[in-house]
């Protein structure tokens, strides 16, 4: 852990303290009464006190806590995480967000909300068409506001001419400065660092309190499933901590796409060799999903989980390492690198291998880079479902030769592949076959299926066409020693499904009830399938202004 | 009386025959009917035997012996213990795919080793005598590419420096591939009737969408 972080991990004594004396401390925020709380909160022993406490101190948690702040609303972020920055600080750092933003007009782009709802629910894009029209709507109101609410709050964007993105049809893309050259600070050298290292700044600068290493375990109502939302229990050091909202408890805990059973909800095929972009730095339980489900919230347009577009599933980009996502290529000076493992071998084009299943056998089009070859992966692969655990497509594994590592100019060592269960290599194809071994590999790869595999496969180079999965003219015979097999399962990355929320960010349970005093922002909550900062720095910066005024609307439209 | 767990055991018998595995390569594609040719092969132990001096061989379909060669020293550069030789071979009469094998079994090792065997396939084609040059430029800059893979039907080579490649092929009609690495594929049909030139011109893959 950094320096950095271990300073903004505040203790109990050390908030109250610096809290007392700025005027949001515990003891000077203590004053809901007990009419108002109920009975439930006389029992309950609040060991902080804010105004909006927010969960999840990542790219909708930030803008939350600055806005409440900025609306006078004293604020407490609990993060589970000894670091701040979510998945967010990993990410790319683009924020396509327009409408008429200052940049947008320095380059002379004509933008407008208007444009920006239609973009964003055009039914031919698949992430659009069964977006929640409400909550889009609202998003691309709020888009100029947000956009330039991150200038002001310290977030520096690259000055270049701005990119289209998405099928849309105004330029918007701008995307954020890397925020310094110490990988201690960006965690991986991510342009997503100047987003949220800037509004950590921010957030710490306008009286903001973070309480790192707190994980929340439990959501506080003054009745199980009624009433209103008064706080948390979270645990730290082992202990349980409550921390009491007097207006609003903001989730944006990040998702659920590292939670195994949770995911499987919406697609079962999604069993434990699914690894997470982000993950092993933040992990994306769905915990603020579980815990609100549990006092009565509802989930909401889940359909947009599999809507088949986007990155909910990808293919491997850098294989021969755990965690393989496109934009995400491990650093092996960063400080978590020895968690990640390695930074894999950046595929610069698949006509330099097969890809094979766990039992060995090729099963779609390696360039294929569409959602078909993502199914094919997640497909049965030889699974006759006879070993109770029918579901999953296993491991994928890249098999390659000594001409694949030359024509890419790969190191097939490490740091650049994982020794451990991720990678390896052998004189000869069986050999390889049976060096396999991996927590899940549940069965040997039979060394016979690749050699069988990989002499049809040559076959179909020696003739130019693939008569199985017609892969473009294949190109390379598989055949020169020694061999190589590299991990190459499928990765997940977004969760495109949570908690409803109105317009006004609140959490509304099955009943189509607003939940008094609980909002949700990010990839927490759902309706809108948007990938990524533009659609999580909004519904965040909403979330926390409307927090900040309490509780007052009930109606799940307003 | 309570019954003592058997554990299975899991030390292989030190009698058991080593495991052998085979690796084929460099084998010339297409070959012209009836032509000699060189590929090479490799054998390995699992428990790293030296294996210089044995004998591997290559059948064809009907397990006819097409070459024997033995196995010389040191391994294969970058293998852990790939003992390897080169083979000659005279490709078949007959024009297509053929699967050929190559195959080891023991004979002379102190210890037992267990007999392999490995498939791979050779293509066979008639000898062409209609010249086709092909000149690859990228479509933007009009700039020889050079490097690119071309591929007429199962005839390929790659492009020279001036982004020129020639082929020697039968009469027909062919599929014609041109691929560089960051390029996208060009494909067309091609009727060859005689010498024949052909510009091909590549397009640059577009780059990946920057929102990720």
């Amino acid at each position: 852990m950094s320096k950095k972080s271990e300073d903004v991990n505040v203790s109990r004594r050390k908030f109250i303290k610096e809290g007392a004396a700025i005027g949001v401390g515990a003891t000077a925020l203590a004053g809901v009464s007990a009419q108002e709380a109920g009975a439930a909160q006389a029992k309950i022993k609040w060991d902080h006190t804010a105004d909006v406490v927010i969960v999840g101190a990542g790219a909708s948690g930030l803008p939350a806590a600055i806005m409440a702040r900025d609306q006078g609303a004293s604020v407490i972020v609990v993060e589970e995480n000894h670091d701040i920055g979510g998945h967010a600080i990993l990410s790319g750092g683009n924020v396509p967000l327009g409408g008429g933003t200052s940049l947008q007009k320095k380059y002379g782009i004509q933008d407008s909300a208007d444009q920006v709802y239609l973009d964003h629910t055009n039914h031919k894009n698949p992430q659009m068409r069964w977006c929640d029209r409400d909550l889009v709507r609202m998003w691309a109101d709020e888009n100029v506001a947000t956009f330039e609410f991150l200038i002001e709050n310290g977030v520096q964007f690259n000055d270049v001419r701005p990119a289209i993105f998405n099928d849309g049809t105004v330029p918007r893309l701008f995307v954020t400065k890397v925020y310094s050259s110490d990988l201690n600070e960006t965690i991986n050298g991510s342009n997503g660092s100047g987003l949220t290292r800037a509004l950590e700044k921010s957030a710490k600068a306008k009286g903001a309190h973070f309480l790192l290493r707190h994980k929340m375990t439990k959501i506080i109502r003054e009745n199980p499933t009624s009433g209103r939302v008064l706080g948390v229990t979270a645990k730290a050091d082992n202990k349980d901590v409550n921390i009491q909202t007097k207006k609003g408890l903001i989730l944006c805990t990040g998702g659920h796409t590292s939670n195994v059973e949770f995911r499987r909800m919406f697609d079962p095929r999604l069993t434990e060799e699914y690894q997470v972009a982000g993950e092993p730095w933040s992990r994306q339980t769905g915990d603020g999903e579980l815990m609100a489900m549990s006092i009565g919230a509802s989930l909401w347009n889940t359909a947009n989980q599999q809507n088949d577009g986007g990155r909910a599933v990808m293919k491997t980009r850098h294989i021969g390492c755990r965690y393989g996502y496109v934009n995400l290529k491990w650093n092996p000076k960063s400080p978590m690198f020895s968690q990640a493992g390695a930074s894999g071998l950046t595929v610069k084009t698949f006509q330099d291998m097969i890809i094979v299943n766990q039992v060995g056998q090729r099963f779609w089009n390696e360039m294929d880079e569409s959602y078909a070859f993502r199914h094919a992966a997640l497909g049965t692969n030889g699974n006759l479902g006879k070993d109770g655990k029918p579901n999953g497509g296993g491991p994928i594994w890249a098999i390659f030769d000594a001409d694949a590592v030359m024509r890419e100019g790969w190191d097939p060592k490490p740091p650049n592949v994982d020794l451990n269960g991720f990678f390896f290599s052998a004189d000869t194809l069986s050999e390889l076959a049976a060096k396999i071994k991996n927590p899940y590999q549940r069965t040997p790869m039979p060394g016979q299926a690749l050699e069988q595999t990989v002499a049809k496969y040559n076959s179909y180079v020696d003739m130019g066409k693939d008569m199985e999965f017609s892969k473009p003219a294949p190109m390379y015979k598989i055949q020169k020693p020694p061999f190589y097999a590299a991990w190459s399962t499928p990765i997940l990355h977004d969760t495109l499904t949570g908690l409803k929320i109105n317009t006004k960010c609140q959490v509304i349970d099955i009943h189509g009830q607003v939940i008094p005093g609980l909002y949700a922002a990010g990839e927490t909550a759902g309706g809108f399938a948007l990938h990524g900062l533009p659609r999580v720095t909004v519904f965040g910066r909403v979330a926390g202004r409307e927090a900040s005024r309490g509780v007052a609307a009930v109606s799940a439209k307003s | 009386m309570k019954h003592r767990e058997v554990l299975p055991l899991s030390v292989q018998n030190p009698e058991s025959p080593h495991e052998t595995s085979l690796a084929v390569w460099d084998i010339p594609s297409p070959l012209r009917l009836g032509s000699s040719a060189k590929l090479k092969v490799g054998l390995r132990c699992a428990n790293g035997c030296p294996l210089a001096g044995q004998q591997v061989e290559i059948r064809n379909a009907a397990q006819d012996k097409i070459a024997a060669t033995k196995l010389g020293s040191p391994p294969w550069p970058g293998t852990t213990g790939l003992y390897w030789a080169e083979a000659d071979i005279i490709a078949p009469l007959s024009e297509g795919t053929h699967v050929w094998t190559a195959q080891f079994s023991s004979s002379d090792l102190e210890i037992e080793h267990s007999p392999s065997s490995l498939p791979f396939s050779l293509i066979t084609v008639k000898p062409g005598d209609n010249r086709v040059t092909i000149e690859v430029v990228d479509e933007r800059t009009k700039t020889f590419i050079d490097g690119s893979e071309v591929r007429l039907g199962v005839f390929r080579t790659l492009t020279n420096t001036n982004g020129v490649a020639s082929l020697e092929v039968p009469r027909g009609t062919y599929e014609l591939n041109v691929w560089k690495m960051g390029y996208e594929f060009a494909t067309r049909n091609v009727e060859v009737d005689g010498d024949l030139s052909i510009k091909v011109e590549l397009a640059l893959e577009p780059e990946p969408s920057p929102f990720i």
